[in-house]
C-alpha cells in the first residue's frame, strides 16, 4: 500500500487546493552572518558548534588516511551534521519548500493495521488490516474482487521483470508478488517497526569469522562475512504460487522452495550473458555493503556468452568466488554473504534484503526463458501471469493491459498458517488509470465513486475532506525544493560546455547563466523571502528547511529520526536563525540580503542604474504547477527583490519566469541535471536508513550521478566560517563524506587521492609480433593506510576475451588467450611484461590496450575498504 | 476503371512507404534520449540501446562514426557508444518488416514485438480489435442518425424545427471532443454514477461492459452526427431546390416520392465519401477519448509510444494509421464510381 502511497504522492504533488493564508508571522531576529553563505573573507575558521570564539583560530587541514566506516551511530550522526551544516551554509542544499506528504482518504470498509502512521513503515494495512465489508455492487461489480484492497497506478507496468529495469514502477508492482529475507512489522505497541526474518529464520544476521558462526558483541561491530538460515523445504514451508494455467507453469505450484534456489537467482542476476539491468548495477557495484567477486563472475558470463543459468565449469569456478555461499551446519540450511569491507549487522542485512534476491528455480528459468521472466514473451502467447513465480503473501492472479492487474492472496503463505489475522485481504485489485497523468482529479473521482480503497485528497478538494473523519495526515519522505544553479559562465562551461566535466552541451545550446545566480547574496534573499509556511499550507503539506525529511534515520536499528538529533538543530542554527520558527521566513532578511546583492552587482558591473529589469528562469515538473505554484513563489521572491531595489533607489526590476517541460520527468534530465535552469523543483530521494551516504548527492563532482545543485566545489576547502571543522582538523566536503562512507586518502588541500597509480614507461611492439610494456606502480604512503596492489590487469576490446592478469612477483600471470611470454612485477612498484601471440596481436591491432590499470586492495587503520582500481591509457608506439 | 484501380493501390503502396520513410527518419533524427547518471548505469543503458539496435560502440574511439554519445570505463570494460547510422536503423527495419519482425517494444511492453502489441496474440484480446469496437458503433448509429436529422431539418428548412436543429448542430460541433468526453463523464459517471467512468475489465459482467460502451460511443457520435446533419441537410436542400426536381414534382410525383426516388440519391453522392473520411477521422479522434477513458486501443498506444520514444511500437502504430488512411481513400476514389454512374474513373476523355 505504501509503494501505491508513493505513486499517488508522486503524482499528485500539486493536486491541494489554495487555503486561506496564514496571518503573517512576526519578524524574527537576525540569526545568521552577514554572508551567510559561500565564501566569506573572515579568518575565523572555527566550528562554530564548538565553544564561541572571537580569536583567529588556524586548525590543519585532515591529510592522509582516515575511515570511519567503523565509528558509532552517535558519531556517524555528528559527521552528518556537520556535512549538513556545510551544505546549508553554502546552499548545496538548494531552497527547501515543502515534504511531500499529504491527506491520505480512506474507504471505511478499511481497517488499518494501525491508526498511526509509523515513520518508513506505515499503516501496515496489507499485513495487518482488514476490510471490514464488500464494496457492494456500485464499487465493484465482480464478486471475486469485494474482499480485495482497491488500488490504482497511472500507468501500466507490462511487466514484473524487475531484475531488467531502471525505473522504479516495474519494482513496486514485482514487491508485491515475492518477498525478501528480511521484513518489518508492527511492534508490540504498534507505535513503531522492528525488523524480523520472512525467508530467513534468524531475525538478525549471524556474523561469521574462519568458517564459524560468532557473537556480535554490540551493533557497531564490523565482520566482512555473515551468514542467514534461510527457509527450505517442507519445514521451511514456503512455496511457490503461480496462477497459470499452462501445464508447464501449473507444475512448480505448491512446491517447496529449496536451497539451491537461491543461489539460482544470484547466478542468474549476475551472469553477464543475460545483461540484466540491475545485474550489470550490481556487478559494477563498489563501496559498502558490495558482495566480493561480483564484477567477476559478470565477466567471466558475459564472456561464456551462455544465457539464462550458466551452471558450466568455467562459470561455477567464477561463482567460486563470489561472496555468495550456501550451506548447511546444525541449525539448517544457510546462505553467507561474504562483502568486500567490513559492515555491521545491519547493514549487512539491509545489504541483501531486497525482492530481487527472491529464489526461483533453474528448472523454471530455462522453462520460461530469462527474456520473458516475470514479463510477456515477444508473441505474447504469454503473459506476466504465466511467466512469475511467486513467493510471498500475495500472487499475481491476472493482467489486463492497461486495464487491470490483481494479486490473489497466497493462502498457503507461513505466516497466515501461523497467525490467519495477518493478511486478511483477498487480494489486490490495481485499476490502470491513465486519465491521472492529466486529471489530477480523477482518482479522487474514483474514490468518490466507491472504486478505490485510498487516495490521496487533491488540492480541489481538500477543504472539504481534510477534516473527513476518513482522512489522516501523512508525512513525507522527502522534501520537495527548487534547487539552485549558481555557476558562474566559467564553471557552467567546465561542467556542462562542449568538454563538460558532467555533460557536453552543443554551443547553440548554452544556458544563459545569470551574474545574480552566482551571487551568494542574491541566494541569501531568495532563501528568506519564500513564505513557507502559508505556501506549503495551500497545498496540505508540511513546510520545510530541511534537506533530510522526518523519515530519515540516524539509528535505523533504534528508529532514531535524524531530524530530532542535536546536530541536525546545529546544522540550521547558523544559516536560518530565529527563522526556523517561521520556516525561514523574513522580510527583513531577505531585503538586507537583497540590498547587498544589487550592490555588489553594481560594483561588479551586471547591472547598473539605469537597469530596467533581471530575470530567472524556474523550471518545473508540469504545467500546471506553472500557473499556480510559479505564480506564487514568483511573487514571493520578486516582491522582495523589488522592495529592496525600491528602497535603493533603483528602477530595477526581478522577473521571475516559470516553464514547465513536455514530460515531468524531464525537469531532472533536461535541466537540473545538465545545469539549464536558474531554479528548478525537483527532489532526490535516498536510503532512509543511510542518511549520511545520501549526502553523496550533493558532491559537485556528481559521482552519485544525482547531483542537482550546481556552483561550489565541494573538493576544495571553505574558508572561515563556512569551513567544514571535525575533530579539530579541517577537511573539504568530499573529503569527510568519503571517508565518512568507505575510508579516504586525503592530500594537503583535503582532496581525495588515489591509494596507487600506474604509469606505463614503455610500450613497444617488438620484432612485429611481440609487446613489451613496462613502467611503474606507485602506492601511498600515509600512517595507518595499507595499499596492496593485487594485480595489473588489460583487455583489448570489451568482450574481455583477452582479459588478462599479472600478479606480483615473476612469472605470475592469467590470461584467457595465449600470451604472456614473461612478466615481472618487484617490490618497488617497477613492473615488465612481454606479450606475444593472440594477446600481442590484439594489442597491435587495437593500436593499443584501452582497458588498462592495477586492482588494489586498500586498508585504512586496519579496516578493510575494499578492492579499487586505478586506470591509465596504454597505447603502443 | 480496372486500370485506374491498379494505378491507386500502387500509388497507395508507394505514399505508404514514403510516409514511413519520413516518419522514420524524422523520429530519428531528434536528439538521442540521453540520461544522466553514474558511470555503471548509463553504460547499462547504453548497452540495452546497442541491444535494441540504435546504438553502436567498441572500446576505443571512433570519430568517423559520427557524434559520441557517451564513454566510459568500469569493471565491465571500456566503452564509446555512438548512434548507430540512420541508413542503417532504417535497413535493418525495413528488412525486418519483411521477415514479419517489427522490432521490439522498448519501453511500452518489453521484450514484446512491435506489431504483436497492436494485433494481438489473439484477435480478440487485441488493441485493434478494442478501438475497432470503440469506433464502429459510433459510424452505426451517427451515420442514420445524422442524416436523418439533416433529412428532418431540411424538409423543415427555415421553420422552428431547422432552426433548433441548426443551432444544436453549431454549439456541438462546436465543442472539442475531449470537452464532451470529460462532460459525459463529470454528468453520467461521476454526478449520476450510471455509467461506468473507465472502461470495464474483461471479466465484468456483461451489463458492466455493456454500458461501458455508452460514454465512448455518446462521444464520438456527437460529432459525426452533427457533420452528417449539416451536410445532409446542405446537399439536400441544394438538390431539392434543382430544376430537375421540380420537373419530377410536375410530372406528378408527390414529395415525399420525388425526394426519397431522385433527391435523396443525388445528395448522398458527396455524402457516401464523408462517411468513409470520417471512419479515419473517429480513428484518430478516439486516441484522446481512450487516454481519458482508458480505453486499451491503438489511439492511446500512439501517444503512449511517442511520450515513451518507444519507436518500434510508434512505427509500427504508424504504419497501420497510414496503411488505414490510404486503403480508405482508395476505396473512396473506386466508391464514386459505383455510386455516380456518370463518374467514370481512369477513363478517356
Amino acid at each position: 500500500m505504501n509503494k501505491k502511497l508513493k505513486v499517488a504522492s508522486s503524482v499528485a504533488f500539486g493536486a491541494i487546493v489554495m487555503t486561506l493564508a496564514a496571518c503573517g508571522p512576526e519578524e524574527p531576529q537576525p540569526g545568521s552572518s552577514d554572508t551567510g553563505t559561500g565564501s566569506s573573507n573572515s579568518s575565523v575558521v572555527e566550528d562554530s558548534s564548538s565553544s564561541s570564539s572571537s580569536a583567529e583560530v588556524k586548525l590543519p587541514v585532515a591529510t592522509g588516511a582516515y575511515q570511519f566506516v567503523d565509528r558509532s551511530y552517535e558519531d556517524r550522526t555528528e559527521i552528518l551534521g556537520k556535512l549538513e551544516k556545510y551544505a546549508v551554509d553554502n546552499a548545496l542544499t538548494g531552497l527547501p519548500l515543502y515534504e511531500n506528504g499529504g491527506y491520505q482518504i480512506y474507504n471505511r470498509r478499511i481497517v488499518k493495521g494501525t491508526e498511526n502512521y509509523v515513520k518508513n513503515y506505515g499503516f501496515s494495512t496489507l499485513r495487518d488490516g482488514y476490510i471490514r465489508e464488500g464494496m457492494g455492487i456500485t464499487g465493484e461489480t465482480d464478486d471475486r474482487y469485494q474482499n480485495y484492497y482497491h488500488n490504482y497506478t497511472s500507468e501500466d507496468p507490462a511487466s514484473l521483470n524487475a531484475w531488467n529495469t531502471d525505473g522504479s514502477l516495474i519494482g513496486d508492482f514485482a514487491a508485491d508478488s515475492s518477498t525478501s529475507y528480511f521484513g518489518t512489522k508492527l511492534n508490540a505497541e504498534k507505535d513503531g517497526y522492528e525488523w524480523y526474518g520472512i525467508l530467513s529464520k534468524d531475525d538478525h544476521m549471524l556474523a561469521v569469522e574462519n568458517g564459524k558462526v560468532v557473537p556480535v558483541a554490540n551493533s557497531g561491530e564490523l565482520h566482512n562475512t555473515w551468514r542467514m538460515h534461510v527457509r527450505t523445504g517442507e519445514e521451511g514451508r514456503v512455496t511457490y504460487r503461480t496462477a497459470s494455467n499452462i501445464e508447464n507453469r501449473k507444475a512448480f505450484d505448491g512446491t517447496y522452495v529449496t536451497l539451491e534456489d537461491y543461489i539460482t537467482t544470484f547466478k542468474m542476476l549476475l551472469n553477464g550473458a543475460n545483461r540484466l539491468y540491475r545485474g550489470t548495477e550490481m556487478a559494477s557495484k563498489t563501496g559498502k555493503g558490495t558482495l566480493a567477486g561480483m564484477a567477476n563472475y559478470y565477466q567471466t558470463t558475459a564472456s561464456l556468452g551462455v544465457t539464462g543459468v550458466n551452471e558450466s565449469a568455467a562459470a561455477e569456478a567464477a561463482f567460486e568466488k563470489v561472496g555468495i555461499k550456501s550451506g548447511t551446519d546444525e541449525a539448517g540450511d544457510y546462505l553467507e554473504f561474504t562483502f568486500t569491507t567490513p559492515i555491521n549487522r545491519f547493514f549487512a542485512m539491509y545489504s541483501i534484503n531486497s525482492n530481487l534476491y527472491q529464489p526461483l528455480p533453474k528448472a523454471f528459468i530455462e522453462t520460461v526463458g530469462v527474456a520473458n521472466i516475470n514479463g510477456y514473451d515477444s508473441t505474447k502467447s504469454t503473459s506476466p501471469v504465466d511467466n512469475t513465480l511467486s513467493v510471498g503473501p500475495y500472487f499475481i492472479e491476472s493482467w489486463e493491459t492497461d486495464v487491470l492487474i490483481t494479486y490473489k492472496r497466497n493462502d498457503a503463505w507461513f505466516e497466515r498458517l501461523d497467525n490467519p489475522n495477518l493478511y486478511r485481504m483477498g487480494g489486490i485489485h490495481t485499476k490502470v488509470l491513465a486519465a491521472v497523468k492529466s486529471d489530477e482529479n480523477a482518482a479522487f473521482n474514483e474514490f468518490l465513486l466507491g472504486h478505490l480503497d485510498a487516495c490521496s485528497v487533491p488540492r480541489d478538494f481538500l477543504n472539504q475532506y481534510a477534516t473527513d473523519p476518513r482522512t489522516v495526515k501523512v508525512p513525507g519522505d522527502s522534501v520537495w525544493k527548487l534547487n539552485i544553479n549558481s555557476c558562474t559562465e566559467e564553471l557552467w562551461e567546465q561542467l556542462f560546455g562542449v568538454n563538460g566535466t558532467i555533460a557536453q552541451t552543443k554551443m547553440s545550446d548554452y544556458w544563459n547563466v545569470k551574474p545574480w545566480m552566482s551571487n551568494n547574496n542574491f541566494i541569501r534573499g531568495l532563501f528568506y523571502s519564500i513564505d513557507r509556511g502559508t505556501y506549503a499550507k495551500a497545498r496540505g503539506a508540511q513546510p520545510s528547511i530541511d534537506y533530510f525529511s522526518s523519515a530519515y534515520l540516524s539509528d535505523p536499528e533504534n528508529g532514531v529520526s535524524y531530524s530530532d538529533t542535536q546536530a541536525h538543530k546545529d546544522a540550521l542554527t547558523d544559516f536560518w536563525g530565529d527563522t526556523v520558527d517561521t520556516y525561514g521566513y523574513s522580510t527583513a532578511l531577505s531585503q538586507e540580503a537583497f540590498k547587498a546583492a544589487i550592490n555588489d552587482l553594481l560594483d561588479e558591473g551586471a547591472i547598473n542604474s539605469s537597469t530596467k529589469e533581471i530575470s530567472i528562469d524556474i523550471w518545473w515538473m508540469a504545467e500546471s504547477q506553472v500557473t499556480v505554484d510559479g505564480a506564487q513563489l514568483g511573487g514571493y521572491i520578486s516582491s522582495a527583490f523589488n522592495a529592496a531595489a525600491t528602497s535603493l533607489g533603483l528602477p530595477v526590476r526581478l522577473v521571475v519566469n516559470n516553464y514547465a517541460p513536455e514530460e515531468s520527468m524531464d525537469v531532472y534530465y533536461e535541466h537540473l541535471m545538465v545545469g539549464q535552469f536558474d531554479l528548478g523543483f525537483g527532489s532526490i530521494s535516498g536510503n532512509p536508513l543511510d542518511p549520511l551516504n545520501f549526502m553523496e548527492v550533493l558532491k559537485s563532482s556528481n559521482t552519485s550521478g544525482f547531483t542537482l545543485n550546481w556552483g561550489n566545489d565541494t573538493s576544495v576547502l571553505g574558508e572561515g566560517d563556512s569551513s567544514l571543522v571535525f575533530e579539530d582538523e579541517r577537511w573539504t566536503f568530499d573529503g569527510l563524506w568519503d571517508a565518512a562512507d568507505g575510508g579516504a586518502i586525503l592530500g594537503e588541500d583535503g582532496q581525495s587521492l588515489e591509494g596507487a597509480s600506474i604509469e606505463v614507461t614503455t610500450a613497444e611492439v617488438v620484432d612485429s609480433t611481440k609487446v613489451h610494456i613496462a613502467g611503474k606502480v606507485d602506492a601511498m604512503s600515509f600512517d595507518g593506510l595499507d595499499i596492496e596492489p593485487v594485480a595489473i590487469f588489460g583487455t583489448t576490446n570489451g568482450d574481455y576475451t583477452d582479459y588478462f592478469e599479472v600478479y606480483p612477483g615473476v612469472g605470475k600471470a592469467s590470461l584467457s588467450v595465449a600470451g604472456i611470454e614473461s612478466c615481472s612485477w618487484n617490490d618497488d612498484g617497477t613492473f615488465d611484461i612481454v606479450m606475444t601471440d593472440e594477446l600481442a596481436a590484439n594489442a597491435i591491432e587495437m593500436g593499443g590496450f584501452p582497458l588498462f590499470g592495477v586492482d588494489y586492495d586498500q586498508t585504512i587503520k586496519g579496516v578493510y575498504c575494499g578492492l579499487k582500481s586505478a586506470y591509465t591509457r596504454c597505447p603502443i608506439a | 476503371m480496372f486500370r485506374y484501380s491498379i494505378q491507386r493501390i500502387f500509388l497507395a503502396i508507394l505514399t505508404t512507404c514514403i510516409i514511413l520513410t519520413m516518419t522514420f527518419f524524422l523520429v530519428k533524427i531528434q536528439p538521442f534520449p540521453r540520461i544522466t547518471g553514474n558511470t555503471d548505469s548509463q553504460i547499462a543503458y547504453y548497452l540495452h540501446q546497442a541491444a535494441l539496435g540504435y546504438v553502436r560502440y567498441d572500446s576505443i574511439p571512433h570519430p568517423e562514426w559520427g557524434e559520441l554519445l557517451f564513454y566510459g570505463t568500469n569493471r565491465t570494460g571500456t566503452y564509446y557508444f555512438y548512434q548507430e547510422s540512420l541508413i542503417k536503423q532504417y535497413g535493418a527495419w525495413v528488412s525486418g518488416i519483411f521477415q514479419g519482425n517489427w522490432g521490439l517494444s522498448n519501453k511500452i511492453s518489453p521484450n514484446v514485438d512491435a506489431m504483436v502489441i497492436i494485433v494481438g496474440n489473439s484477435w480478440k484480446d487485441s488493441r485493434l480489435w478494442t478501438t475497432i469496437k470503440i469506433n464502429i458503433w459510433p459510424v452505426l448509429i451517427s451515420v442514420p442518425a445524422g442524416i436523418g436529422l439533416g433529412i428532418w431539418a431540411a424538409l423543415k428548412k427555415n421553420k422552428m424545427t431547422d432552426h433548433i436543429i441548426s443551432t444544436l448542430v453549431m454549439i456541438f460541433i462546436s465543442v472539442p471532443s475531449f470537452v464532451v468526453i470529460n462532460f459525459l463523464l463529470y454528468l453520467f459517471s461521476y454526478t449520476w454514477g450510471v455509467l461506468p467512468s473507465k472502461w470495464p475489465s474483461m471479466t465484468s459482467p456483461a451489463l458492466t461492459k455493456f454500458l461501458g460502451y455508452i460514454i465512448p460511443t455518446m462521444a464520438l457520435s456527437f460529432g459525426s452526427i452533427c457533420g452528417y446533419c449539416r451536410f445532409t441537410r446542405a446537399e439536400l436542400t441544394e438538390v431539392m431546390s434543382s430544376d430537375f426536381l421540380l420537373l419530377a414534382r410536375t410530372k406528378g410525383l408527390t414529395k415525399s416520392q420525388s425526394i426519397t426516388r431522385h433527391a435523396l440519391k443525388n445528395a448522398m453522392v458527396p455524402i457516401l465519401p464523408s462517411i468513409l473520411s470520417e471512419i479515419i477521422g473517429l480513428l484518430s479522434g478516439s486516441m484522446i477519448l481512450e487516454a481519458l477513458y482508458g480505453i486499451p486501443g491503438v489511439g492511446s498506444l500512439y501517444i503512449d509510444s511517442i511520450n515513451a520514444r518507444d519507436y518500434n511500437v510508434l512505427m509500427a502504430d504508424m504504419s497501420l494509421y497510414t496503411l488505414i488512411g490510404l486503403v480508405s481513400g482508395v476505396f473512396l476514389d473506386l466508391s464514386y464510381g459505383f455510386i455516380d454512374p456518370r463518374i467514370r474513373m481512369g477513363a478517356k476523355k
